[in-house]
């Protein structure tokens, strides 16, 4: 099985658990303190993926260090990890995780790109706008984007609503020179 | 060029009317990795195989693997200008190309954009470069003669409108000048009512020896009905993987509305190896030779496309010459032989008959052609079978010829035809015979009306004797023009002013 296809087995697995124990949001939150853990502390990252540590006693650590702030069951997932060798795959998991977090909780992600910061009312005049078409709650982010020129773009999952000046000065451009 | 100013304002004004209602959706998707020309983009959910997407600085790509979660995108401008991260946006179509009159005499990459300098081309329409072949209800057999102007082809391996003839030889033995004889020998059509249009795609070759054909056919006056698509060696391998299809849809825009077209894919040897660095780059398995398993469809569903069209359809027909390099003569090799058994022939050049002096340096013996007998002109057709079998018999005896005197009388003539009639078949390139002009040389030539020459005169015969015949029995190469046939009375004053210019060449 290709390493992406297994990752998503794992994701919908731990998924369909956390479903059953009624805790999706708290495997998420767990996942992510793991990511966040292994991308920034070197020495973390070390013990995590080394492998002269026996598998049961590297759970065991990781539940006396962290405790209470990861479920439960990711300890459980690391124990079966561990087993089959398929630490690596961890990060995978977590991003497909995440994606399929956000499906199940009728959630999309939102990002507005403007030339200054969107205040809070347009903010949520936008959110408003987009749960209405989308019928799902929107998490928005907002980012700072000079060359935009004026106007706003929006990227919704992999598709770009563009109404922005730069891109109406590219369309322009585009046509002068099929012109000329 | 000029610039209008006033143009440019109204264009200007009318993008800025539309300002406030137009929001671009697009789906998009971002470099994962990228590389060797091509690149592999996560997002692009919705992408069909063959799409045009649109990454940073103007580079365009086009999607060829959608796999699982990624797509393997092969990109037709420059690796470096692309970044991980970049975003890639979905155009929603497939690649196409402008076709139409105003491609003609230009000379144009294979997205149809002009690189020849002489300004953007406008056309009024496009075509998929990628196009199905048409099914067998919607052809007719291959019924007109496209005339190539050279003695050795259009007498013993005529090719017909709507056929596919392959050129192969190894490298220098004047493939090019074969198929850039047919292209000027097309001039002629245009005075007619059936003009052949003919599409030069030039596949990995250097730009120097593109911009060389350029000034020959310009030189020419072929430029006027011809249209170069050019992947030169320094283009990506995906340009040129793609050059040869947008030729092909160049063509079929002529096909399609009645009219004639000839397409030359010089040469579908490197097509293969371009297309064998993209697939495995894209890390499809390597097969034969490391080509991959659909090599032969990557040359089948091309030269497929060729077809001469009911007349239902309007007649019109795309005739294609593809070119094949051999190395050391190998036609057993595999893109040889799958491109062999697609054509309908092949014309075959060999190596030793060049440095011999022979040109065309046809080997006639082992070249074929499949379907174009039954629209070689009827004339022709009358005297071929005796050439071929003159020049097969002095292929046998050949061996022989050492021997001179000691050989018997019989043999002896039999050689001295021989060697006529391969002098008869030579022709210096760019000088392509009308059909009437080749029957009747080779009609004397058959006769044996010329075995008192010697061989090294006969070139010079043929050009005075054409001139003689030009200017005082112009009615006999009428005749056989308007007719196709070698009538008795023909026939009989052809002998007569053979035997007449004989007296005046000889003194």
């Amino acid at each position: 099985m290709k390493p992406s296809r297994k990752a998503k087995k794992y994701a919908e697995a731990l998924l369909t658990v956390s479903k059953e124990l009624d805790c999706i949001p708290r495997t998420g939150k767990s996942l992510r303190v793991i990511d966040q853990l292994v991308k920034q502390e070197k020495v973390f990252r070390a013990f995590f993926y080394t492998q002269r540590i026996n598998p049961i006693e590297k759970v065991s650590i990781l539940k006396t260090v962290l405790g209470d702030l990861i479920n439960s069951l990711i300890y459980e997932f690391f124990g079966l990890l561990a087993e089959r060798n398929e630490y690596q795959m961890l990060m995978s998991v977590v991003t497909v995780y995440a994606k399929l977090e956000k499906e199940s909780l009728n959630q999309i992600n939102v990002t507005a790109y403007s030339i200054e910061e969107i205040d809070q009312n347009t903010i949520s005049s936008i959110v408003k706008g987009i749960e209405r078409s989308t019928g799902k709650r929107v998490e928005l982010s907002s980012q700072t984007d000079r060359e935009l020129l004026g106007g706003l773009k929006l990227r919704i999952g992999n598709t770009i609503f563009d109404g922005t000046i730069a891109n109406q000065m590219a369309k322009i451009k585009k046509v002068l020179l099929q012109n000329y | 060029m000029e610039i209008k100013t006033e143009e440019i304002r109204s264009l200007l004004l009318k993008q800025i009317e539309k300002f406030d209602v137009e929001i671009d959706v697009s789906d998009v998707g971002e470099v994962l990795e990228v590389g060797d020309g091509v690149a592999r983009v996560s997002g692009l959910e919705n992408v069909m195989s063959a799409e045009l997407v649109e990454l940073p600085n103007d580079v365009f790509g086009m999607a060829l693997n959608l796999e699982e979660d990624n797509v393997g995108v092969v990109l037709f401008g420059e690796t470096r200008l692309v970044r991980e991260g970049d975003i890639v946006k979905r155009t929603g179509k497939v690649v196409e190309v402008g076709v139409g009159p105003e491609m003609l005499g230009r000379v144009v990459n294979p997205l149809g954009y002009a690189v020849d300098g002489k300004g953007t081309i406008k056309t009024k329409n496009t075509l998929q470069i990628e196009r199905k072949a048409l099914g067998v209800m919607q052809r007719q057999p291959v019924v007109e003669p496209l005339q190539t102007g050279l003695k050795a082809i259009d007498s013993m391996i005529p090719i017909g409108r709507g056929q596919r003839e392959l050129i192969i030889g190894d490298r220098q033995t004047g493939k090019t000048a074969i198929a850039l004889d047919t292209i000027i020998n097309q001039k002629y059509t245009h005075e007619t009512d059936s003009p052949v249009y003919c599409i030069y795609v030039a596949i990995g070759q250097k730009a120097s020896t593109v911009a060389r054909v350029v000034a020959e056919l310009e030189a020419a006056g072929a430029m006027e009905y011809t249209t170069i698509v050019a992947a030169n060696a320094s283009d990506p391998a995906p340009m040129q993987y793609i050059a040869p299809y947008a030729g092909a849809a160049i063509g079929e825009h002529y096909r399609d509305n009645g009219k004639h077209a000839l397409v030359i894919y010089d040469d579908l040897s490197k097509h293969a190896v371009a297309y064998r660095q993209l697939s495995l780059i894209l890390r499809r398995p390597p097969g034969r030779e490391a080509y991959p398993g659909d090599v032969f469809y990557l040359h089948s569903r091309l030269l497929e496309r060729s077809s001469k069209l009911s007349d239902d359809l309007g007649g019109g027909s795309l005739t294609a010459l593809p070119i094949i390099e051999t190395q050391e003569g190998d036609v057993a090799a595999y893109i040889p032989t799958n491109v062999i058994s697609i054509t309908d022939g092949q014309i075959y050049l060999e190596s030793n008959l060049f440095n011999s002096g022979q040109r065309p340096a046809v080997d006639v013996g082992i070249s074929v052609s499949r379907v174009g007998g039954n629209a070689q002109v009827k004339a022709m057709k009358s005297i071929a079978g005796m050439l071929r079998l003159d020049l097969a018999q002095y292929r046998e005896l050949e061996a022989f010829a050492k021997f001179g005197s000691d050989l018997d009388k019989a043999t002896q003539d039999q050689l001295t035809k021989g060697r006529i009639m391969m002098e008869i078949i030579k022709q210096k390139q760019y000088t392509p015979l009308s059909v009437e002009k080749q029957i009747a040389i080779i009609f004397i030539g058959t006769e044996g009306l010329l075995n008192d020459l010697l061989a090294d005169k006969v070139a010079d015969f043929e050009v005075g004797f054409l001139n003689y015949i030009n200017e005082n029995n112009s009615n006999l190469l009428k005749e056989i023009k308007d007719t196709g046939k070698l009538s008795d009375d023909v026939k009989a004053g052809l002998k007569k002013a053979t035997e007449d210019f004989i007296k005046i060449f000889t003194v």
